[in-house]
């Protein structure tokens, strides 16, 4: 359990693992990375609240794409936000694919401002447009 | 391409599609997940501190330890309500 500080410690075996935050509200984005026979430094976890979207990807004749696949990307220079020294911590990645009508969800995604999603599909441009976020809404990308 | 009509449906249920983790790994490490048979019976205390995006705190939050093979994943402790402070 983190202090008022948001620090802890935590007994781990001596093995190669990650650490992560357990949370009904947060999700993590950047995880504690402890390497066997290393050094420990210090794990820095970022963390952010926790979102659910969904929607249906198609192309600008209204035809449905259901091969589609949706990943959220860290904004840019995400970790230059930080003083702490990140070195033993890891990015996370979110993705999925579209269902056979086109459709997609995700469940838990973190919610950050300048996170974007990127839509690729063979044949079609990358999109990449901003993520949507629990305070803005409905959303639609041309 | 374009993605239309999302909604934001937090722990919604039922659809096929699911968001997957992966995991990217520092450079210089190398996979070494312990051999099967492998004992645990020593533990090494980890320090660290957990921050949302504006590098404020998180007060309250239990922490869980994973072990890199996704097949033996292993909670070290249990979950708990988090509350939010400002770092000192």
């Amino acid at each position: 359990m983190t202090d008022d500080r948001g620090a802890f410690t935590i007994r781990v075996p001596p093995v190669t693992g990650r650490l992560e935050v357990v949370s009904a509200s947060y999700i993590t984005v950047l995880e504690g990375y402890a390497q066997e026979g290393a050094s420990r430094p210090e794990a820095v976890l970022i963390v952010a609240p926790e979102i659910g979207i969904g929607g249906t990807v198609h192309d600008e004749a209204n035809i449905a794409l259901p091969t589609a696949a949706i990943r959220l990307l860290l904004p840019d220079g995400f970790r230059g936000r930080f003083r702490e020294i990140l070195d033993a911590s890891s990015d996370r990645s979110w993705k999925c694919e579209c269902d056979a009508r086109a459709a997609f969800e995700m469940r838990e995604i973190p919610q950050i401002v300048g996170a974007r999603l990127e839509v690729t599909c063979a044949g079609f441009e990358t999109l990449r447009a901003a993520a949507p976020s629990r305070a803005t809404g409905p959303y639609r990308w041309d | 391409m374009a993605v239309a009509s999302p909604t934001e449906q937090k722990a919604a249920g039922g659809a096929r599609a699911e968001t997957q983790l992966s995991e990217s790994r520092p450079n210089n490490s190398a996979a070494s997940a312990p051999a099967q048979g492998t004992a645990l019976a020593v533990s090494d205390r980890l320090s660290g501190r957990v921050l949302d995006c504006d590098s404020r705190a998180i007060a309250g939050i239990q922490i869980r330890f994973r072990l890199d093979s996704g097949a033996n994943a292993k909670d070290e402790r249990a979950a708990s309500a988090p509350t939010t402070t400002p770092s000192p």
